[in-house]
This record gives structure tokens, C-alpha cells and sequence, in this order.
């Protein structure tokens, strides 16, 4: 298991390639890295060594960020088959779905009382949930163009549920 | 797990040789210095046998620079030359300074941009001069009372500051003489406190109120690693707040204006420090201040009235509270310790409403004003070499994201806050216009959308780029933070391969220039004196250099290597030898800097080859484990 940076994410921490990752072998093994390569392990070592140190400590915290995350991970492994994959640009073409965005943002801006957007909140991380497993049923069965799609959505919950949480916040700030 | 140890003889101190560390809380009001003992940590007293040292300089007319206490006794009568709160300007600029000004008791030389700089009888100073003056005094006091030069300090900064107030105290501490192991967050250090003693796991949340800055942090320990969930704070609130809030009652009641006479405004402040103060345990407190013939004043303050001042304070810093945790993911009762840092906590009511908040009472066994430091001496101690080298690793992560200026006066972020560091990313950019060659390049931190929201920390160019339609050319950009949390950035144009790197110094901060100049100033040494000085370092890093590769090559030389890769090794290896043997400092640089560069694969192998031995040793665990 080398830091060879042109390798991906999931060889570097030895995990067959695929979205369900066993999460506490991939921390343990994010710790044993980090025991080994962190720059507080090189405070007495020479420069060049510490600057080693850092950029495989970097690298090794980017890999753990991404395969920790449901999305990012999501997001990873559409990216490996299609470089030129930007769920930032880019949006889902189902249009029923499109239809239900619309929806769901107008009740976002509708909403002024903390109950209700709690509610909302809990709808949102119910429907990410399902969402999360139909993207690694796609993905095991290898149906790409679905995964993609729902990689896609999964980035639309993401943006408006951090909208909910500023909301959240500004309405608390408010109360008090 | 043993396997992680991989000593290098030339490298490493005999094994029971004790190196000499300390951890420093650099504080807004008081500073104090810290270290382990015989396996005892204890924040070190000066010889009148006080720990506390006012964060307060004093220059006088020939140079003269007082610190601590006898430059606090003159902040009244000699308030333009005794500066305090200093830390407050870290790191910001002249134009930040505006809506701090009217809040401090001193003078600015009139300027437009870069670092302010604080008119005293001693001539300009900057924030980062009269930090050093602070950090000097701490050393001195290390060094007397353990017997020793030290070999490195951990200095601690609030959670939320940024790249360039980081920058600012890493400057501070260098203009010291002080070798920096590592910059930690105030919170992260009391947590360290706690949690060597006591071995707690679970979430923790550092409440951390003292003079002039207010943080709180979420973190999680587990299995010994200390892993930072979020921070959140205020840079420009604290204690501080509630001596104002006391002294404009004060001045209201005595119907006084401060605004011309600075020694009357520092004389107030006093009062009303000491004033909250005796209210922490009573419930009532009597005010009296004299100043010159005319002014006589006689206030009653109770403890309640005084509590309706402050309120607003408090409930600041628990919406903080509440934010940060939705930023963790953690409910209020998922806390299992609240750990209370910082002097102000001291007040009776800001400890009822954490109580309140969580739900449990807060830790505070630790003196609160001393536990920052406590913990940065422990973690100096290990970051020394004087622990077994399997202690906990302490993770920490960007306070604040970064990322660069877009088309639209838009940020685009590259690394978002309370990513673990070090951290490294790149994201690809493209040009705006036909035919473009060049691209300016603006980095910035902060949370907001617009530009002009951010806070601007450096600007670059990327020049050379060959001409090609809009959209076409590929820049990429990467962002590297380190273990400090400090950034540099470095771009690339993929098909010409121009690239440009940049160390990222604030655009209103010391350059790298400017600090070894102030370095060489405060010696005065006379240039023969620099030469020798400079040529006996580089012959102490050749030494470390040689010794390094003697060893490693010993060990893992053959297996290693090519037999070419060796040659070209041991060819630079006999350049810098030669060199050592010459009175050139720089000639001696340039060749440890090509031997370096030699046996980078070398050294990156070798460091791969540990990975590989401690990988193996995790399989064996699970092995076993199952």
C-alpha cells in the first residue's frame, strides 16, 4: 500500500471499488495513515521529510474525506468513469423530478417557523436516505446512466438542505 | 502499535536525553508559558513567583520595552506608548482597523494599506513586534527556569483565526527565536488537558471565554485521536466586552466623555475590570474613581443589574454554541463533557447558562486560565521526542474555507472550513477571454459568496499561457494547507506546463524579507557576524542532512535503489561535502538543497515502506480481532 498519488482513492486504502465501503475498517485504517505519516510524527526530522509528510498526510486526508462521505463518494465513482462529471453544473433530466424540485424550494421559501423546517429537515434527510441506496443498487448492477442521475439528485438535496440549516440558523439569530 | 517506531540514530537524541519544550497561551489579555517537568506539567511563574504575564508592552523614548506587569502600571499614566490587547490587530489590516479603532486606547500611523503600525516615543511598531516583545519575555522565563535553550514551543491561537492572523503569530514567535512545533487551536489544547488526565471519549465541547475573544469548539476523541468536528466564535468579543459595558455605565452616570483623554478612559476600564471582578462573588460592589481635582465618583453596582449589561453577550456566544453543534451534527444533550476556558468564565452567570444550555454542569477543574496553556506544554512535549512515540495524534482542521476570486466577483471554494489538515486539493479553472496569456489569480477566505465579504489573503499571476480560444486552456489550481493550517497555492496550465507557485503571505502581512530584516535589527550584529552565524547554521543542517542519508542508506540503500539512482545520490552527497569543508554558507545551502532534491524518491520510498509495515500490522490486528 504505497502513497502513489496517481492511484485511486480506494486502492490507497485497499477497499474493492464500489460504494458500500465498511466504514469502520476505512477509519481504522485512516488512522493507522495517520499514526504513520502525520507531520507531529516528523517535528524532529529533517525538512524534506516534513515536507513529505505533509503532502501524503494531505492526500491521505482528501482520499478519507471523499470515501467517508455518501455523496462525495457518490460523486467519485461517476468521476472515474467520466472525468468530465460536475454535479456542481450539472442537473438531473428526469422531469418529474424537475418538477418536484420546484416543489420542494417553494416550500423552503414558504417555511418561517422552526417546527416546521425541522419537519422538513427530517423529510429531506428521509428521501437523501433512499436516494443513497437506490445510487448503490445502480452502481452494483452497473447501470451508470441511473447512478448518475441519482448522484445527481442526491446534489439537490445536499444544496437545499444546507439552505434549510442557514435558514435555521438566520431564525434563531432572530429569536434572540 | 509498536511497528510505527522506525528510529534514525544520526537523527534522534540519545533515547534519555530530555529536550526542552514548553507550551505558550498567547492571550488577548494575559499570556502564560508551560511545560512537563519530571512527567509533571505546570505553568511556570516568573521570579516574584506570578504565572501571569499581562499581555501589555510599554516602549520608552532609547528603545526601552517594558512587558507584563511593570508596563501594566504605567497604562494609565503612559496610555499612547503601553499597548495592550494587541492580539486583537493581529494579522489584519489598516482597513480592518476602522471599526476597531474607537475600542483602542492608541494611536495608528496614518496609512492606507498594508500592516498598521502603532505610533509610540520608540518610533512605529507593528502587531507583530510588540507580540514578539511578549513571546521574548515567556522564553526568557522558560529557558531561566528549565536550565536550557528550548528546542521548540507549541503556541496556541483561537480556533477561528485565520490564515493571515496564524501567519502574524507564527512571525511573532520567529522575531522571539522561537522554533515553532506547532500552532494548535486554544480549545484543542484544553481538551488535550483534559483528556490526558482523564482518557475521555466522546464529544466534547470547549466553551472558551476570555478577555477579548470567544470560541467554542466541538470535538471528538476517540481511540486517541482527537478529531476537531467544528468551531465556531467571535474574534471581537469577550471579557473585554463586559469592562466596557461597566465602564459606560460608569461614564453615563457621571455623566463624563473619555473621548479626549485617554488616561481617564484607561483609568475607568480598570475600575471596571476589577469592579466585575468582586461581583463574580458578591452580589453587590461599591465603585470609586478619582481622577485629577475634579472628578470624584461613588456608584453602587449589583450583581444583577450587572447581569442585564452582559446579557447580550452571553446569548451571543450560546447562539455560537447552537450553531456549531448543528455545524457537528451533534444535539446539545450528545455532549458528554463541556470543558470552561478562559477567565471570564469565572462569572457566575455565564457558567449558569452553559449549565443551562447543555444540561450538565461544566467541567472546570483545570484553572481556567491556565488550562490552554497546560495542554500546549503537554503536546510540546510529545512534538519534543519525550513521549514513547505512540501518543495521540492530535487532528485538526481549516477554521475557515479557502478558495479563489471568479468571474462576478464570485468565490469559488476549493478546501471548505473544518476539513482535517493537512489538506491538499486542486480544481481546474479556464480562461474568459480569446487569446488570454495570463491569469491573476486572488485567494481568499472566508464563508460568504462575495468577494468583497472575504477576507483577501493573497493575489498572483499566472503568466505565459499559450494563446488559445476562451474555454480551452486548463489551469489547475492547488491548494495545500499545512498541519498549522497555513496555505500556499500553486497553479498550473496543463498543456504548457507554466506553472507559478506562491507561499501565501497575506497581502497586508510581513513578507518573508521584512521579518529576517527585523530578525537581523534586533541583533545588530555586525555583517561579519551574520556570515558566520548563517554559515554555522547551514553547517548544522549539512551535519542533520548527511547523518539522515548515512543512515537511511545503510538500512535501505541496497533494496531501494537503482544503481544509477544511487550514483546520482552519492554524487551530490560528495558536492556538499566538498562544500562543507569551504566558509560558504550559501554555497553549503544550494548543495543540501540539490542533495535533497537527489534523494526525494528515496526518502519517499522509504516513507511508503513504513506505511506498508504498519498496513501489514493492521491486518495482523484484524486477523487476530477476529
Amino acid at each position: 500500500m504505497n502513497i502513489d498519488f496517481t492511484r485511486n482513492y480506494f486502492e490507497l486504502f485497499d477497499l474493492a471499488e464500489g460504494f458500500d465501503v465498511d466504514q469502520e475498517d476505512l477509519a481504522s485504517k485512516y488512522r493507522a495513515f495517520q499514526n504513520t505519516l502525520h507531520p507531529d510524527r516528523f517535528t524532529g526530522k529533517s525538512d524534506q521529510e516534513q515536507r513529505i509528510s505533509v503532502r501524503h498526510t494531505a492526500f491521505v486526508n482528501e482520499a478519507y474525506s471523499v470515501l467517508k462521505s455518501d455523496l462525495k463518494r457518490a460523486h467519485y465513482l461517476i468521476r472515474l468513469h467520466d472525468a468530465e462529471f460536475d454535479a456542481d453544473t450539472e442537473m438531473s433530466r428526469d422531469a418529474e423530478f424537475l418538477v418536484q424540485t420546484m416543489e420542494l424550494h417553494e416550500r423552503v421559501a414558504g417555511l418561517d417557523q422552526a417546527a416546521a423546517l425541522d419537519e422538513l429537515a427530517s423529510e429531506l434527510k428521509q428521501q437523501q436516505s433512499e436516494l443513497i441506496s437506490r445510487f448503490s443498487n445502480e452502481y452494483a448492477q452497473g447501470d451508470l446512466a441511473t447512478a448518475k442521475d441519482v448522484a445527481l439528485k442526491l446534489q439537490f438535496y445536499e444544496r437545499l438542505t444546507n439552505q434549510l440549516k442557514e435558514k435555521q440558523e438566520k431564525l434563531e439569530e432572530q429569536l434572540l | 502499535m509498536a511497528l510505527l517506531q522506525i528510529s534514525e540514530p544520526g537523527q534522534s537524541t540519545a533515547p534519555h536525553e530530555h529536550r526542552l519544550a514548553a507550551g505558550i497561551d498567547l492571550g488577548t489579555t494575559n499570556s502564560l508559558v508551560a511545560s512537563v517537568r519530571s512527567g509533571v506539567v505546570e505553568t511556570l511563574p516568573d521570579t516574584e513567583g506570578v504565572d501571569m504575564l499581562p499581555s501589555v508592552v510599554r516602549y520608552t523614548s532609547g528603545d526601552g520595552v517594558t512587558v507584563g506587569v511593570s508596563a501594566l502600571r504605567y497604562a494609565t499614566r503612559d496610555p499612547l506608548n503601553t499597548l495592550a490587547s494587541v492580539k486583537r490587530i493581529m494579522g489584519r489590516s489598516v482597513s480592518d482597523l476602522a471599526t476597531l479603532k474607537g475600542q483602542l486606547p492608541y494611536k495608528f500611523v496614518d496609512q492606507d494599506s498594508g500592516v498598521p503600525q502603532v505610533q509610540t516615543v520608540a518610533g512605529p511598531v507593528t502587531p507583530v513586534e510588540v507580540s514578539s516583545e511578549i513571546l521574548k519575555v515567556l522564553r526568557e522565563r522558560a529557558e531561566l527556569t528549565l536550565g536550557g535553550e528550548l528546542t521548540g514551543v507549541v503556541i496556541t491561537v483561537p480556533a477561528y483565526f485565520d490564515d493571515a492572523q496564524r501567519q502574524a503569530t507564527k512571525d511573532a514567535a520567529k522575531l522571539a527565536g522561537l522554533n515553532v512545533f506547532r500552532l494548535i487551536n486554544e480549545p484543542t489544547a484544553a481538551a488535550v488537558a483534559y483528556g490526558l488526565d482523564q482518557q475521555a471519549e466522546g464529544v466534547t465541547a470547549v466553551y472558551d471565554l476570555g478577555g477579548g475573544t470567544f470560541d467554542i469548539s466541538i470535538l471528538r476523541l476517540t481511540k486517541g485521536v482527537f478529531e476537531v468536528l467544528s468551531t465556531g466564535g467571535d474574534t471581537a468579543l469577550g471579557g473585554d466586552d463586559f469592562d466596557r459595558e461597566i465602564a459606560s455605565w460608569i461614564l453615563e452616570q457621571a455623566g463624563l466623555d473619555t473621548s479626549h483623554d485617554h488616561q481617564l478612559m484607561r483609568k475607568v476600564l480598570d475600575v471596571a475590570r476589577s469592579t466585575k471582578e468582586s461581583l463574580s462573588d458578591a452580589n453587590e460592589t461599591e465603585i470609586r474613581l478619582e481622577h485629577g481635582d475634579e472628578i470624584r465618583i461613588a456608584l453602587k453596582l449589583g450583581r444583577e443589574q450587572f447581569e442585564q449589561m452582559i446579557e447580550a453577550y452571553i446569548r451571543k456566544t450560546i447562539a455560537w454554541c447552537r450553531k456549531t453543534l448543528r455545524e457537528a451534527d451533534v444535539e446539545p444533550q450528545d455532549v458528554r463533557h463541556i470543558i470552561m476556558v478562559g477567565g471570564s468564565t469565572r462569572t457566575p452567570c455565564v457558567r449558569r447558562q452553559v449549565e443551562d444550555f447543555f444540561g450538565q454542569p461544566p467541567l472546570a477543574d483545570i484553572d481556567p486560565d491556565k488550562v490552554v496553556a497546560i495542554g500546549a506544554a503537554q503536546q510540546a512535549n510529545i512534538l519534543a521526542g519525550n513521549g514513547s512515540g505512540t501518543e495521540m495524534l492530535l487532528l485538526d482542521v481549516l477554521p475557515l474555507s479557502v478558495g479563489i476570486e471568479t468571474m462576478g466577483n464570485l468565490v469559488s471554494r476549493i478546501i471548505d472550513r473544518n476539513t482535517v489538515i493537512p489538506e491538499s486539493r486542486a480544481q481546474e479553472f479556464t480562461t474568459f477571454k480569446d487569446g488570454q496569456t495570463a491569469m491573476r489569480i486572488h485567494v481568499v477566505q472566508g464563508e460568504r459568496e462575495k468577494v468583497e465579504d472575504c477576507r483577501s489573503l493573497a493575489t498572483f499571476d499566472l503568466t505565459g499561457i499559450t494563446p488559445m480560444v476562451a474555454g480551452a486552456a486548463h489551469i489547475r489550481v492547488t491548494f495545500q494547507v499545512d498541519a498549522d493550517g497555513l496555505l500556499s497555492v500553486s497553479a498550473q496550465e496543463k498543456s504548457s506546463g507554466v506553472s507559478a507557485n506562491v507561499a501565501v503571505k497575506p497581502s497586508y502581512g510581513l513578507t518573508e524579507f521584512e521579518v529576517e530584516k527585523m530578525l537581523e535589527d534586533s541583533f545588530a550584529h555586525a555583517e561579519d557576524d551574520m556570515l558566520a552565524k548563517h554559515l554555522a547554521e547551514q553547517l548544522v543542517k549539512a551535519q542533520r542532512v548527511l547523518e539522515a542519508l548515512r543512515s537511511a542508506l545503510e538500512k535501505d540503500g541496497d533494496e531501494l535503489l537503482s544503481v544509477e539512482e544511487r550514483e546520482t545520490i552519492m554524487q551530490a552527497r560528495m558536492a556538499l561535502e566538498d562544500a562543507c569543508d569551504g566558509k560558504d554558507g550559501e554555497r553549503i545551502k544550494q548543495a543540501v538543497e540539490k542533495l535533497e532534491h537527489a534523494s526525494e524518491a528515496f526518502v519517499e520510498r522509504r516513507m511508503n515502506r513504513s506505511v506498508q509495515r504498519v498496513m501489514r500490522g493492521h491486518r495482523v490486528e484484524e486477523f487476530e480481532a477476529d
